[in-house]
């Protein structure tokens, strides 16, 4: 959440697994969608924190579930 | 900051894979570099993502050098869409012949899935990009045969791994016991000279701020300078920090392993004073100590 609401820099989300998860079309690494991706390089600081904001929530849904895969511990990196 | 022309699209990568530059003219595109091999139906993906928008098909992959984190997504590419492949010219003997031992790959413990190319660009020469036509300059340093490509139009610089937000590439041929600090500077030189307003790295995020860029890269070479150990020490770490995002977690004796004929690694250790396995461990051991690697059991894993 932090990362979200932090002022200055945005860092990338991109943790290096770059893999998208076909199910739901997100990467399985930083949760973005490609066109989150392909598009971060020309975001301004705001769209990049909206960004922020939708992979917390869609973190905070993926935990929600029973069957969060395993791979979240990648998020901790 | 002014946007990038609408006939450029800038893909922020990571450090295993560089940065992708889709040029779009028309319904044609070229990419400039093609990330890691391990991401490459990523960038697959990416590229079929910024093209579909554009109804734009790829024509070309430009390489600004031939490193594994730079042309490693070539062949998938063209599998992909069928584009050709354009190099530097002074890389081309060895790409024809796939001559491992020039080729940097195995040299560093990294791979690349074999290509072939189609044409070549030597400095001087003007490159069609998104609609612009972009000066090829020589960028020895980081790899004594990189190009790096300027408009002089819109004031940008495709900069490689020759300027960084925050420093530049490991100078490889210092830790092959050849010139490259000078060849760094005289890059550095060149850049300053040019009508630059916005940068486009190889890795990490497009900048606008030169000159402190350029600062902050000249004070790195001369502490490189003035301490070459120093340079080769965070060279291995690199390395090793690359082969861990590239299989994520090792053994620390399978790690050992892997990187026995990694001939650039071993330099490096050389150049430090400690003898190969020595200088492998302390590399584990300053990466875990920073954070950027931990031990899990016997297992090195990547953070």
């Amino acid at each position: 959440m932090s990362r979200a609401s932090r002022a200055g820099v945005v860092p990338s989300p991109c943790i290096s697994v770059c893999r998208i998860d076909p199910s739901n079309g997100l990467c399985e690494g930083c949760l973005r969608t490609l066109d989150e991706i392909a598009c971060w390089g020309a975001m301004n600081d705001d769209a990049r924190r909206s960004v922020w904001v939708a992979i917390d929530e869609r973190r905070e849904r993926r935990s929600a579930r029973a069957d969060a895969p395993a791979s979240s511990g990648e998020l901790r990196r | 900051m002014n946007p990038l022309p609408a006939s450029l699209r800038f893909i922020q990568r990571d450090w295993l894979s560089s940065n992708q530059i889709v040029g779009i003219e028309g319904d044609e595109a070229t990419v400039v570099d093609s990330g890691y091999a391990k991401h490459a139906q990523q960038t697959v993906a990416l590229v079929k993502q910024v093209l579909d928008a554009d109804r734009a098909r790829l024509v070309r992959i430009v390489n600004t050098h031939l490193h594994s984190d730079h042309c490693g997504g070539n062949r998938a590419l063209v599998d992909a869409f069928g584009c050709t492949i354009t190099i530097p010219h002074a890389s081309a003997d060895e790409v024809a012949a796939w001559d491992e031992s020039s080729l940097s790959f195995a040299a560093t413990g990294q791979h690349c899935p074999r290509f072939v190319h189609d044409a070549t660009l030597r400095p001087g020469d003007t490159l069609r990009l998104g609609g612009l036509d972009w000066d090829v300059h020589a960028a020895p340093g980081h790899d004594p045969k990189s190009v790096i490509f300027h408009s002089e139009r819109e004031g940008l610089l495709i900069s490689a791994d020759a300027l960084w937000e925050n420093g530049f590439g490991i100078v490889f041929p210092e830790i092959e016991g050849e010139s490259g600090f000078a060849e760094q500077q005289a890059v550095l030189e060149l850049i300053a000279r040019l009508r630059v307003q916005r940068v486009l790295p190889g890795h990490g995020r497009m900048f606008g701020d030169i000159d402190a860029a350029l600062a902050r890269a000249h004070a790195k070479l001369d502490a490189m300078r003035s301490d070459p150990a120093r340079h080769a020490r965070h060279a291995l770490k690199v390395l090793v920090k690359f082969l861990l995002l590239d299989v994520e977690r090792i053994e620390e004796r399978a790690l050992h392993e892997r990187a026995q004929d990694a001939v650039v690694m071993r330099h490096a250790a050389a150049q430090i004073g400690l003898d190969y396995a020595q200088a492998l461990k302390w590399a584990a051991d300053s990466l875990v100590e920073q954070g950027l690697l931990r031990r899990d059991g016997s297992e090195l894993v990547d953070v």
